[in-house]
């Protein structure tokens, strides 16, 4: 949904593409400043501004071209491309990820991130939290399943 | 036919898990696999394709860029 109304409104899938990449990146720095409750209608909302300023800024910068749409671009929004899905996709997941891990554990979490985020050893972590590393690595299995499930429920 | 059909699809859904589990403690096992229990991973792996597939997907998953970034969230977020 959030992927046709970029294509619709900047009628370029290569632009829908940056847009969006742009979008996730600004999202994943606003939930890092702050928890956001909707979630939903800020990632919209976020790629809607976006494109709303490109547009702003095509039309400032050449006035003409603005309706001249190539026909090749027209086609694309009929056939959206693997990469915008993809991007699309990365933001649903970081999402969903996001409000699922919320509901870890403090320990858990802090797993989590040290191993995902410093690359921290097992044998770290461990020293780290005072537990024993087969704890660590039962504790990163759970998490992967989390990780995984999230992951499934949005493919299907 | 439904009643015929739903114990096969559950065994296959629970071979299905097995299977996905086994592919998770191998992903956890690599990062501290000696040669000998890399060998027995990549005998593991051949042994089935559904082996190969759920590891991929296992692995693609928790190595992506969102799984990440979701860490980074995190971690930003309980230090506010």
């Amino acid at each position: 949904m959030l992927l046709r109304t970029l294509q619709r409104m900047v009628r370029s899938h290569t632009t829908a593409e940056d847009l969006l990449q742009e979008t996730y990146l600004r999202v994943t720095r606003a939930l890092t400043e702050r928890a956001i409750e909707h979630l939903e209608p800020f990632v919209f909302q976020t790629a809607r501004n976006l494109a709303l300023d490109h547009l702003r800024a095509r039309r400032t910068h050449a006035r003409t071209i603005i309706d001249d749409a190539p026909i090749s671009d027209i086609h694309n929004v009929v056939a959206p491309d693997s990469a915008l899905e993809d991007a699309a996709h990365a933001i649903r997941l970081l999402e969903s990820l996001s409000a699922s891990l919320e509901t870890l554990s403090p320990r858990q979490q802090k797993i989590f991130t040290l191993s995902r985020l410093h690359g921290a050893s097992y044998l770290e972590i461990a020293e780290q939290l005072g537990v024993s590393t087969s704890t660590v690595q039962k504790e990163l299995k759970l998490i992967m399943t989390v990780c995984l499930s999230v992951a499934a429920r949005l493919d299907h | 036919m439904t009643d015929a059909q739903s114990p096969r699809r559950t065994q296959a859904e629970a071979a299905r898990a097995e299977t996905m589990d086994q592919a998770l403690t191998w992903l956890i096992e690599l990062e501290i696999a000696d040669a000998a229990t890399h060998a027995r991973f990549l005998e593991w792996l051949e042994a089935d394709p559904a082996h190969r597939e759920a590891f991929a997907s296992a692995e693609a998953v928790w190595h992506s860029q969102p799984v990440f970034d979701a860490a980074a969230v995190l971690a930003a977020r309980k230090k506010t």
